[in-house]
């Protein structure tokens, strides 16, 4: 196959090696373009206690152009869609391929902590992020719960 | 500019359990933010950030804006910047010794620097870097690998540089023989201002200026240098004339003179089948293929050949460009045919097959990725070559055997080989 550019090599060495708190990505054994991702909710946020499972594509064009993100797991989030899909500036627009695959992670992580309703890709969830926030953000916490378990080694000591 | 580049991926993060760790830092900055990478020959943009030549050429066919602070930015706007490049090229040489060096001891003193510097040839062209020998070999050995290393580096550059030497000249001052176009550009004037330098002692420069073509190294030691320096640092001058590599070959870069022009952007909208034909072969590139995969061709040679002519301190010629974008194209070529855009077709894991069966039909063409084929087959070739080896070998015994039984008439032994043989050819 053709060769995986050195810059994907090195950027995948350092997640494995050094990775940011909060954040995995592993590289699929098969094609190690394709990342399995999980981000931790954000500590004070709806979404604290929970871990998200996404995935993340490297395309041919990569770093010319953004890497494919998507939620895996159900949340309830003004700015991602039911089918996991995220609206990101860094994903789309702004995207600079002086940025790597850390910060687009972190970057969907800051999301998580700080939704923007005036900005929605869902606009359902938005409308109601900003009707009701109260009623919004319980139900987030209760996506949360349902379906952002914690997998068993990462779940934490109930003793 | 060929740097040698190292097999194993080098991180900045590599000195951190150096005993300077803040080589981290440096060796952040000397790489482009597109590729990770070292840069190479590097570019400077009006917001002030440096890219490699090429990633950044590449970026702006599709956005027009600085990957680091998105500021607006084009083609037209980048600046080259030797000395940047000479830092970088001079830096990855060192690189790997700098590490070696300073994992072996934690305290190395102001001195040991002169070695450190000095062994930087052998560690980027004699061996491999990136794997650090271990420590009490390359202590022991650094005198005897100096001095190799010297020599294969002097050889690379001889090689790399053929034209340099082409017409050489006297100096009518100091009499030494130096290749016409230095002579004419600066060491004239060099020659003529060192009576009053000479005196401040800055010997290191004079050095410089006094050789400034690699060929000269081994032949013409100018002789009050010689003298004026003790004989225990022999060794050592002859070193930093290697040492200063770099530091000269951007002195004298002001004598490059541009010979190639810019590769204009061409409006492929208004171009026919047969203009854009016209252009391709103009620049004796092939014509094959789609419209697309033309328009897709030029647009990577033109960004080849202006990183390559305008920005690089040491550009290649045209077939290395013409062979980096004929491998470009099979391995462009290849991706697409897979069309592996959505993850969904890649996680089927058909990639692989897809590729050889679009290398196969890529193999009467000038694109097909024959280093691709050959990381395919190598089991196979190998094989057959074992195969080939065998039987030239059991021919030839055969053929002996057969000789030596017509001469002496006499089985020696026998042979199941030889009877076989026999009765082949009785057949």
């Amino acid at each position: 196959m053709a060769a995986l550019p050195k810059r994907i090599i090195k950027e995948t060495e350092r997640l494995v090696s050094d990775p940011v708190p909060g954040i995995t990505a592993e590289p699929h054994e098969d094609n190690l373009r394709y990342f399995q991702v999980t981000i931790e909710g954000p500590q004070q946020s709806p979404y604290e206690n929970g871990v998200f499972q996404l995935e993340l594509f490297l395309p041919d064009d990569y770093p010319m152009e953004a890497p494919k993100v998507r939620f895996l797991t159900k949340i309830y989030h003004p700015n991602i869609d039911r089918l996991g899909r995220i609206c990101l500036d860094v994903l789309k627009n702004n995207w600079s391929p002086a940025l790597q695959i850390r910060t687009v992670l972190l970057s969907v992580q800051a999301l998580l902590a700080s939704p923007n309703p005036n900005d929605p890709l869902a606009n359902d969830v938005a409308e109601e992020w900003i009707k009701h926030e109260d009623t919004a953000i319980a139900k987030a916490k209760e996506w949360t719960k349902l379906y952002a378990k914690p997998t068993q080694d990462e779940e934490p000591a109930k003793e | 500019m060929k740097l040698s580049v190292p097999e194993t991926i080098s991180n900045p993060r590599d000195f951190l359990h150096t005993s300077v760790p803040q080589l981290t830092d440096l060796d952040s900055l000397l790489r482009c933010h597109i590729c990770k990478d070292f840069l190479k020959a590097s570019v400077l943009t009006p917001c002030g950030h440096s890219f490699c030549s090429i990633c950044i050429r590449k970026y702006l066919q599709k956005e027009s804006k600085c990957p680091l602070c998105l500021s607006d930015l084009t083609e037209s706007m980048l600046q080259k910047e030797f000395l940047v490049q000479e830092i970088c090229s001079s830096y990855v040489k060192l690189r790997g010794s700098l590490q070696k060096h300073l994992t072996i001891s934690s305290q190395e003193e102001e001195k040991d620097n002169e070695i450190i510097i000095s062994d930087e040839a052998d560690t980027s062209v004699g061996t491999k870097r990136g794997t650090p020998d271990s420590p009490s070999l390359s202590s022991v050995s650094t005198k005897k690998r100096k001095h190799d290393g010297i020599t294969t580096l002097l050889m690379k550059k001889k090689t790399d540089h053929p034209q340099r030497q082409e017409k050489k000249a006297q100096c009518p001052i100091c009499s030494k023989h130096l290749p016409l176009s230095e002579l004419e550009g600066s060491h004239i004037d060099e020659c003529l201002n060192k009576g009053s330098s000479l005196e401040r002692s800055d010997s290191f420069e004079i050095l410089d200026e006094r050789t400034p073509s690699p060929s000269m190294e081994s032949s013409h030691q100018p002789l009050e240098e010689k003298t004026s320096l003790p004989s225990s640092h022999l060794l050592e001058v002859k070193e930093k004339k290697d040492i200063t590599y770099h530091n000269e070959r951007y002195l004298n870069s002001g004598l490059l003179q541009q010979k190639e022009n810019r590769l204009p952007r061409l409006d492929f909208q208004s171009l026919s089948m047969t203009q854009l034909k016209q252009k391709l072969a103009s620049l004796a590139l092939p014509s094959n293929g789609t419209k697309q995969q033309m328009v897709a061709r030029y647009k990577h040679y033109e960004m080849l050949w202006n990183s390559n002519f305008l920005d690089s301190i040491d550009p290649v010629d045209e077939n290395e460009l013409k062979r980096r974008l004929s491998s470009w194209e099979a391995k462009h070529n290849t991706d697409h045919s897979s069309d592996s855009n959505s993850i969904t077709n890649l996680l089927r894991g058909n990639k692989r097959t897809n590729a050889i069966s679009a290398m196969i039909k890529l193999f009467k063409s000038d694109r097909f990725d024959r280093k691709g084929w050959m990381r395919h087959h190598t089991s196979t070739f190998k094989a057959l070559k074992l195969e080939a080896q065998r039987s030239d070998k059991l021919a030839k015994m055969k053929k002996e055997e057969l000789s030596q039984k017509s001469d002496a008439n006499s089985e020696v032994s026998s042979e199941p080989i030889l009877k076989i043989d026999q009765t082949s050819e009785n057949n």
